[in-house]
This record gives C-alpha cells, structure tokens and sequence, in this order.
C-alpha cells in the first residue's frame, strides 16, 4: 500500500452566486450530505475558506479561518470522493437503479449519476414530491456556463433543489440497473 | 543532493514531507509556513525546488509563485505545486502561474518522489550555476583563482569563463589565448548574437574576453547581464565570473544571479576592512558566499579562526602562495595545468571539491 500524507482533512468546494469556496468541514464523525441534509441546521461551518471567482480559478481573492455557508444560497456542493457525499442512512444502502442526469443552476451545467430506489425515472414526480432541499449525483462533472474549459469534477455533488432551473435524463445513459447489489 | 523549501501553513504536512525528503531523498529540506515566509527563504537559500502549498493565509500559492518566477534569483527554480485543491482547473492555473508540476493532496509518496526527481533533473539540465569570483580588494588573485577554477570545472562539466571587467581585463592573458573578440562588441552592437563572441580554450573552456581597450562610454546594463548569462547557459553549466573591484550595475546583477560567490580575503587591515563590507553588500543582496583566504604574495600564513571570528562568517580554506604561480602567467598556461602538483593547484582543487559539493 502506498504512504498517504495523514492529517489532510477532507476539502470540500461549494459554489455559491458565482463564487467557489474552497473550506475545511467541522464534520467529526458526520460526512459533508449529513451536514447539508440536516434540516435543523441552516449554515454549514467551513474552517480555511479561500475564495475565487469561478471565472479566475488562479486568484484567491479572501481567506477566512472561520467562514459560514448559508445552505439557502447555495447552488452545490462538491466532495471529492462519494464517501464524502453519502449521508450516514446511505452508507450501506443505495438506490439499485442508476440514472444519469443533466442539469443546469447558476452558472453551471452539471452532469452526475443519481442513485434511486424508483424504477421509473420521472424528473416532474422527483422534483416536486421528494421533501430534501438537496439532491446528490455521483460522478459528477460540473461546467461553467460561460467558460465550459473551466470544469470542476467530484464524487460527488449535492445540489440544491431552488437553484435548479433544468433537469432531464441523458438519453444516451438510459437507467442501468446495479444488478441489486448494495454499495457501501 | 538538492536543496528542497516546502511552504505549506499546515505543520502536519511540513513534518512528513520534511522527514520523507531527508530520510528517502537525502535533501537539504527548508520550510515556511505561508508565502511570505516562503519568499524569504527562497531569495535567501536559493532551493533547487520549491513546493508550495496554493491555499495558505495571506500571501497565496499563486502570489509565490508568480513572485519567485519575477525575480532573477529564483526564476529558474523548480517549483511544484502540492494542493488540496484537486480540480483540473485547479492545475491549469498553477502550470498557468509558473509551476514546472502538480500534486493533488493527499499525495502517493511514490509519485512526489518521482516528480521531484523528474524536475532537478530537468533544472540540472537547463539552469547554469553562475559562480562570481569577487574582492573588493585588489591583487588577491582574483582572475588566477577565476581562470583555473573554471578550468578545473571544464574538466568535470561545460563551463563558461565571462572576464567582466571593463578595464584591463586579465582572462585571455593567464589562458595564454589572443582576444579575437569581447564582450564589449555587444555594447557597441546590441543585437549581435552573444555565441559570436565567445571563444573556446584548448581546453574547450568557453571564454568570453574583456575588452583590451577599457570601456569609458557605457557600461553592461541588468537586461544585457541577463542575455549574456542566458546565452552561455545554453551550453555551460558552470558560469565562472571574473569580477572586477567595482559594484557597477554589471557585478551587481550578476551578484543577485549567483548560487554562490566566491569572496577572496586576506588578513591584512585594508583587506579585512573591504571584507566586512563586502559581506554586508552580500547579505543585502541575499548572495550566499564562500568567503576564501588568499596569500598571492610571500607572506605567513594566518591562523583562520580568529580571521573568521573578526568577520562574522567561516573562511572556508586558504589559496597559498606559490611561486610557479608567476611562471603560469608568464606562460599563459595556468597552474592547475603546468604544475598540477603545486600546492597551489592542490587549493584550487579543494575549491573545486567545495563548489561543487555545495
């Protein structure tokens, strides 16, 4: 097995207005989606903020040793790995069936795969009968509007419901099942 | 061995990858923990190779980054980024800003070895080390210790000999060779190549001569020192400089350049005096020196330490007096050369060892 540096904590990169803060999470034993799942809690406390404007990914323009995100104005969220972007309920069971969706929310086109238990994939019923604020795709590549060479990629991102202004399924990725096995 | 500076504001980091390069890579591991730091000690130390951590408290990566490739003295240094911020564009930005590579935190040791190695390589390739010879003092040797330092260095790899004084050049005297050209031609015609002015020494030592009538109208400006300098790089990688006693423009610039200067020193008050001040000149220049006694005339031989004691700093050696010294001038083959065994010789040769191994 390879040496890892030790002692890195995760870095999650949230995008918000135009804005990419890159942040340390407080998280201790709770990963990124519990955080921004959790509907008791409106901000998200992000140690190490740097920020950059999404068009000049070289300049940081304000550091905070403290930051808070405010989930009502966030756009999305991007973990590293999938780990990072699973809630605690999720960490043993997913959706079996797969679907690879596209969708649009200021400045950013994003592409992931969402996991679900629903066998038919209607985006209508998805967007206005399931309760979170969020959702999360896996696999994700997210493009700037204006800017498609720039591009941020993830394990996964988990994107707020509000901000969302289109979504469909790629026709070229139909439903695959994962042959009913569970991901952990 | 490499001289690596790591600049990360997170201890932990600094900690294993300073032990990682001293017990796996055996180098000389500098850190700073955030940019200015990081800047100090890059303009300081010289590293071969910097990582730099983007997202630290005030001065940023990008800002380091863009600000060592600014400055002549670390322009040409390897420079790797180590980042937790992992996205493409993330390394676009900083191959964009000036760095050689780039590492997404948490890094495979195996792989930053690898990279490491792939960029000294690299530097080792393309950087020339420039090594002034230089007192203040007149009539230490400092052209003898020039010319034969130099030939000592063509033995082992290509080197450039650059005589930069603007009057009574000594160079092509001690090699014993006529000056078909000089430096001074470029002053006179500013886009004439560099390559047509230098020449090569029996021993394949590139010589690039002073002009043989002093130059009174103008001097070598920063930008000319620098076209020189790169030019002779492309083939050498020892840049020998026969400085003159003068801190013009000229000796400045290629003070600042240096890896290492060569300070010759002598005990008596006058050469003592000079030497102080030149170190202070250095150390305002952020020049690391090798601070050299010498003996060209018949004298006893000082005791070292209490010289270095006085000067704040180690006299590193002393270039004795020899009387076949006088013999290799009027000859015009250097000593190093016509009585290889003479004491003499012999000091050049512990120089080389000290240059060299630093």
């Amino acid at each position: 097995m390879s040496e890892k540096i030790r002692g890195t904590p995760a870095v999650v990169d949230f995008f918000s207005q135009g804005y990419r803060i890159s942040g340390l999470l407080q998280v201790s034993d709770r990963s990124l989606a519990d955080l921004i799942y959790d509907q008791t809690v409106s901000f998200i406390v992000v140690r190490k903020a740097y920020l950059s404007p999404i068009v000049d990914p070289a300049k940081i323009s304000a550091y905070y040793t403290t930051a808070v995100m405010t989930k009502g104005n966030l756009d999305f969220a991007l973990t590293r790995t999938e780990e990072e972007g699973l809630r605690r309920d999720q960490r043993y069971t997913l959706g079996r069936y797969h679907y690879r969706l596209s969708l649009t929310v200021p400045f950013f086109e994003i592409q992931g795969t969402l996991h679900t238990t629903t066998r038919v994939f209607d985006p209508r019923v998805y967007l206005s009968q399931e309760a979170s604020h969020f959702i999360t795709l896996f696999d994700v590549t997210a493009w700037c509007t204006f800017q498609p060479e720039l591009n941020y990629k993830g394990g996964a991102a988990l994107i707020a419901r509000s901000k969302i202004s289109f979504l469909g399924e790629r026709l070229d990725n139909r439903p695959s099942q994962a042959n009913g096995q569970q991901q952990s | 061995m490499a001289r690596v500076l790591i600049v990360d504001d997170s201890i932990d980091v600094l900690t294993l990858l300073q032990a990682f390069f001293r017990r796996r890579a055996s180098h000389e591991v500098l850190i700073a923990r955030n940019g200015e730091e990081g800047l100090h000690q890059a303009l300081e130390h010289r590293p071969d190779l910097a990582l730099v951590d983007i997202m630290m408290p005030g001065m940023d990566g990008y800002e380091l980054i863009r600000r060592l490739r600014a400055d002549p003295r670390t322009e040409s240094m390897g420079i790797l980024v180590l980042t937790a911020r992992g996205q493409p564009v993330d390394q676009q930005a900083a191959l964009q800003t000036g760095a050689d590579a780039y590492l997404a935190k948490p890094v495979n040791l195996e792989e930053l070895e690898a990279i490491v190695d792939k960029i000294l390589s690299n530097r080792s390739q393309k950087a020339a080390t420039v090594l002034p010879i230089l007192s203040l003092k007149g009539g230490l040797g400092v052209t003898t210790t020039a010319v034969n330092l130099a030939l000592l260095l063509q033995q082992q790899a290509p080197t450039a000999l650059w005589d930069l004084a603007h009057a009574s050049g000594h160079v092509a005297l001690c090699l014993g060779i006529a000056p078909q050209t000089h430096w001074g031609a470029i002053l006179q015609q500013p886009d004439m190549p560099v390559t047509s002015v230098i020449q090569e020494h029996t021993s394949r030592l590139q010589v690039l001569c002073a002009p043989p009538i002093p130059v009174t109208s103008q001097e070598l400006g920063e930008s000319q020192v620098h076209r020189i300098l790169h030019a002779l790089q492309e083939t050498a990688t020892y840049i020998v400089i026969d400085t003159p006693p003068i801190l013009n423009a000229a000796t400045l610039t290629v003070l600042r350049l240096a890896q290492e200067v060569i300070l010759l020193t002598s005990h008596d008050p006058a050469g003592i005096q000079s030497t102080l001040a030149t170190l202070q000149v250095l150390r305002d220049l952020r020049a690391r020196s090798l601070v050299v006694h010498s003996r060209p005339i018949p004298s006893p031989s000082p005791d070292l330490d209490p010289l270095s004691r006085l000067m704040h700093t180690s006299i590193r050696m002393s270039l004795p007096y020899d009387p076949k010294q006088d013999r290799a001038l009027r000859t015009g083959i250097p000593i190093t050369l016509s009585a290889p065994d003479s004491a003499l010789a012999k000091a050049y040769r512990q120089l080389l060892k000290l240059v060299t191994e630093r």
